[in-house]
């Protein structure tokens, strides 16, 4: 592990990367064979279908609706992760240590609680039974209990509680590396507080804006769990569809063309994204 | 403790296109203490990785007591090596940082204790082996890296920059403690830094580097009176140096002509005439250089004056447009923009070849 | 800052109005549920009735969600197992070597997060086939693959606070590269090993997508068993099932918490 990773006397020298090709090996192997085997799927079944399942899938208006489901969420549980992560770390940026430390371990509970648990939770509050409505009766705002639960709101509800760490995180670590001097110089040439926020503290944290983002992006596109337990038939994204081609129709080369388009989806945002990811979660 | 000589022959390295050493040769005798000085990115931090066995060299060898080097790791090396920023090991206390070489080493326990405690007492750090090196004070860390380094007995020990990161006044003090340490154990010390005074103070022998090679070997008296070029001059210390010319034995100064005196071998052409602070006298204004019996009056103008605690250190331009420091007694109240003159003394000049690729001394400060 | 207490004042007050619904969003889900574990009702209707532990008592008896709770216990201590034994080498290569191919390496190990669930389940499902793993080795090689990026990262990251010249100071106090590794590394990185492997164990314990494919009727994890009764027919053993992971999830975040506490003291 050291700088010439040499054995005994200095003869046998291993390569300076030895630490990583086990891991890539295993890699290869046991995650992107399988994956590069699904998406083989979508050229050999049937055998020498050439693009014949892309030409088929891209013009079903099946997959073009599930497709659509899947990037609507996406967007829109972006959009909201984005503004209130956002809004939350500035938050936990401003509060005393106290607040810091309540604050923070309110946006890390949801990433120690498994998601499968917390969708669950969700149907639970979210059902004609559920606490919401029986809060809205209690209160007296509805008579009747208003049916949440298997619609839009209730996927982008749950979805924005399970992704909103994902923004809070690499937003908040940004703003504990802005240089809180360079607000007193803004103010001392002359911006107000909301100028030199705008102009000084917003553009040095965007970075984790951007990076938290679009990680939630590419994590949403390949949503499963929460959009099947919360979400109506209108809000079934591909990943199900993918499910249901190997489970039901047995149509693997179906499977296979989808499997091959969101995955190239999800790697070309991930490489759009790739400079602010790496900058904030991996350095 | 064994001292062992060190025998460097014709190391060459290069990062990439990048060539840091070009052929560096170098004898250090057993016991001796040397050191290598030269700015940042002369190749010295480099040499002392080679020697140390971090780094290999392209060509050339190592030897240590006759023993060459080539291919051998660090850890069978036997040398001590104590770093710029202490580098003790955070998640040890002060005797497990001092043990870990003799546990490699296979001693056993009680051996350890031993040695350790003795190795404590010998830096002045008795009764802190419980303590964690984050509990330490920056001089006290360095103690305990040097008592790490030489706890275990190493043929030689290197020291790069070791009191870099101390403040001034501890820096002085931890030079005597290093000197006196020298002599106590008679080990070969190889000292890395880029403060002259340092150098200067410590050394038998001190290594001018300048980019990447060897400029100047010898005696500190011997580098600071006599520099070979114009860099060694100029990084050893405040000169003044004058521009003249050479055609056989005259000399052809701004003033006049005259013949070569004391030195001997005197260069053709070009040439700098160069003397320290304490080799000039500091002047009432005159008009014009002026030649007397050897003695070279000039006038000079203060670009800046600072006050240096003994002596007042004056930034000079002179009438013939060479730039220099001097020095001044505190008493004469110099101000900046004043006008003075300087008496140098021909026979004390150094007399130096203008090479077209050297900088003037005096320009970087 | 010169801004007027007054102002400050009323734009805290703003912020608290906006925090406390995110507060409330961000816990609700884990609230809910251990309340919901000891009603008597068997619908799961707010508010819950009585208070029983009918449901825990029912879980412990059946013998499927203890067989589940096994298995699930050796698929997440096998694969962080695997995770550790791949990812700590790696994460500390990348954390202190610079090399052409670092990023893209960097990049090739984070891809696992990201690529859906489903994708890798069916390609598994298929694969893994072929090279005879199924049950508690399918299931553990397939759970470290997406547990291995989170033990690289947070190992990654403690490596770079290394400084590397305490490596080569090992070695020229007499240590040997393995030596050094093990007396001076992999301490050093200690922090982001035992995180990477608490995230290893809860990515394994958690999922469900791939252990859908790759468990069969006689091993299945309690991920898969909640999934099977989530979407047939829902009762209160769910809750209390759920409640159970809560509780060990909890447990662990609380061990993280005081663990970096005490270190930093």
């Amino acid at each position: 592990m050291t700088a010439s990773a040499a054995i005994s006397g200095g003869r046998l020298r291993l390569p300076a990367t030895i630490g990583v090709w086990p891991l890539l090996l295993a890699l290869a192997v046991l995650l992107f064979l399988p994956a590069a085997a699904i998406i083989a799927n979508s050229f050999t079944e049937p055998q020498n279908a050439g693009f014949s399942n892309f030409s088929r899938i891209l013009s079903d208006p099946t997959f073009g609706r599930f497709a659509y489901n899947t990037v609507r969420i996406a967007v829109v549980v972006s959009f909201f992760t984005g503004l209130i992560g956002y809004f939350y770390a500035y938050a936990i940026y401003r509060s005393g240590p106290a607040g810091r430390s309540f604050l923070m371990t309110c946006a890390l509970l949801p990433l120690w609680t498994s998601l499968l648990v917390r969708s669950f939770a969700w149907t639970v509050i979210l059902r004609d039974t559920g606490i919401v409505n029986w809060l809205l009766m209690w209160v007296g705002i509805v008579d009747e209990p208003i049916g949440m639960l298997r619609t839009s709101f209730a996927v982008t509800v749950g979805m924005i509680q399970i992704l909103l760490p994902f923004t809070i995180l690499p937003i908040f670590a940004s703003m504990t590396k802005f240089d809180t001097t360079l607000l007193l110089a803004a103010r001392s040439l002359g911006a107000s507080p909301r100028r030199s926020f705008w102009l000084v503290f917003f553009p040095a944290t965007q970075v984790g804006l951007v990076a938290g983002l679009m990680l939630v992006f590419v994590l949403s596109l390949g949503y499963y769990i929460t959009p099947v337990l919360l979400g109506g038939p209108r809000d079934q994204p591909v990943a199900v569809l993918i499910d249901a081609q190997v489970t039901t129709q047995l149509d693997w080369g179906a499977a296979g063309a989808m499997s091959a388009i969101v995955t190239a989806a999800v790697l070309l945002m991930l490489a759009a994204g790739w400079r602010a990811i790496n900058k904030i979660f991996l350095v | 403790m064994t001292a062992k000589a060190i025998k460097l022959d014709n190391i060459v390295k290069a990062y990439g296109t990048q060539k840091v050493l070009h052929g560096v040769g170098l004898d250090v005798a057993a016991g001796e203490f040397v050191s290598m000085l030269g700015p940042s990115g002369s190749g010295k931090t480099t040499m002392l990785k080679i020697i140390a066995g971090f780094e290999d060299p392209d060509s050339g060898s190592v030897s240590i007591g006759g023993r060459p080097m080539t291919g051998i790791v660090p850890e069978h090396r036997n040398i001590g090596v104590v770093f710029q920023n202490y580098s003790l090991f955070p998640h040890m206390d002060v005797a497990s940082n001092i043990g870990f070489p003799l546990r490699m080493r296979g001693m056993s326990k009680a051996m350890q204790k031993d040695r350790i405690s003795s190795v404590l007492s010998l830096v002045a750090l008795d009764g802190l082996g419980a303590r964690m090196p984050n509990e330490l004070s920056g001089g006290q860390q360095q103690r305990v890296a040097i008592a790490r380094a030489i706890v275990f007995e190493p043929d030689i020990l290197l020291m790069d920059e070791p009191l870099g990161a101390l403040d001034r006044r501890l820096r002085t003090d931890m030079q005597l403690e290093i000197k006196a340490l020298h002599e106590r154990l008679g080990i070969t010390i190889v000292y890395v830094t880029h403060d002259q005074e340092e150098a200067l103070s410590m050394s038998d022998r001190v290594v001018v580097f300048n980019k990447g090679r060897i400029e100047q070997v010898g005696h500190p008296r011997e580098v600071y009176r006599h520099p070979s070029s114009l860099f060694v001059a100029d990084f050893l210390g405040d000169s003044l140096a004058l521009s003249a010319h050479i055609n056989g034995t005259d000399i052809r100064l701004p003033g006049g002509l005259m013949t070569a005196g004391t030195q001997s071998e005197l260069p053709e052409g070009a040439v700098k005439l160069l003397w320290r602070p304490d080799q000039m006298e500091v002047a009432a204004p005159i008009d014009a250089v002026t030649l007397q019996e050897r003695r070279l009056s000039v006038p000079a103008k203060v670009l800046t004056a600072a006050y240096a605690g003994t002596v007042l250190r004056l930034r000079v331009e002179l009438s013939t447009g060479d730039i220099g420091i001097v020095a001044a007694s505190d008493r004469a109240n110099i101000a900046a923009g004043e006008s003075i003159s300087l008496v140098l003394d021909l026979d004390e000049a150094t007399i130096l070849p203008l090479a077209a690729s050297d900088d003037i001394p005096g320009a970087r400060r | 800052m010169s801004t007027s207490h007054q102002e400050s004042r009323t734009a805290s007050l703003g912020r608290l109005a906006l925090l406390v619904p995110i507060v409330i969003l961000l816990l609700a889900p884990s609230l809910v549920i251990l309340p919901m574990s000891f009603s008597e009702s068997r619908v799961m209707s707010w508010p819950p009735r009585g208070f029983t532990f009918d449901w825990y008592v029912a879980l412990f008896a059946s013998g499927q969600w203890v067989a589940s709770s096994r298995h699930s216990v050796e698929v997440a201590l096998l694969s962080t197992a695997i995770a550790l034994l791949l990812g700590v080498p790696a994460g500390l290569t990348l954390g202190l070597k610079v090399w052409r191919w670092r990023e893209l390496t960097l990049a090739l190990v984070v891809v696992p997060l990201v690529i859906p669930t489903v994708v890798l389940a069916i390609g598994m499902y298929k694969v893994y086939v072929w090279l005879g793993l199924h049950d508690l080795l399918g299931l553990a090689a397939a759970h470290a693959m997406i547990g291995v990026p989170l033990v690289v990262i947070t190992t990654m990251s403690s490596a770079r606070q290394i400084n590397p010249v305490l490596l080569l100071a090992a070695r020229s106090l007499g240590a040997n590269p393995f030596k050094t590794f093990f007396f001076v590394t992999l301490p050093l990185a200690r922090g982001g090993v035992i995180s990477g492997a608490i995230f290893a164990f809860v990515t394994s314990w958690d999922e469900v997508v791939i252990a859908n494919f790759l468990s069969s009727p006689t091993y299945r994890t309690i991920p898969v068993q909640m999934w099977a009764q989530i979407t047939e027919r829902v009762d209160p053993t769910v809750a209390a099932m759920a409640s159970v992971l809560f509780v060990v999830s909890m447990a662990m975040m609380a061990g993280v918490t005081v663990l970096r506490w005490s270190r930093s003291r």
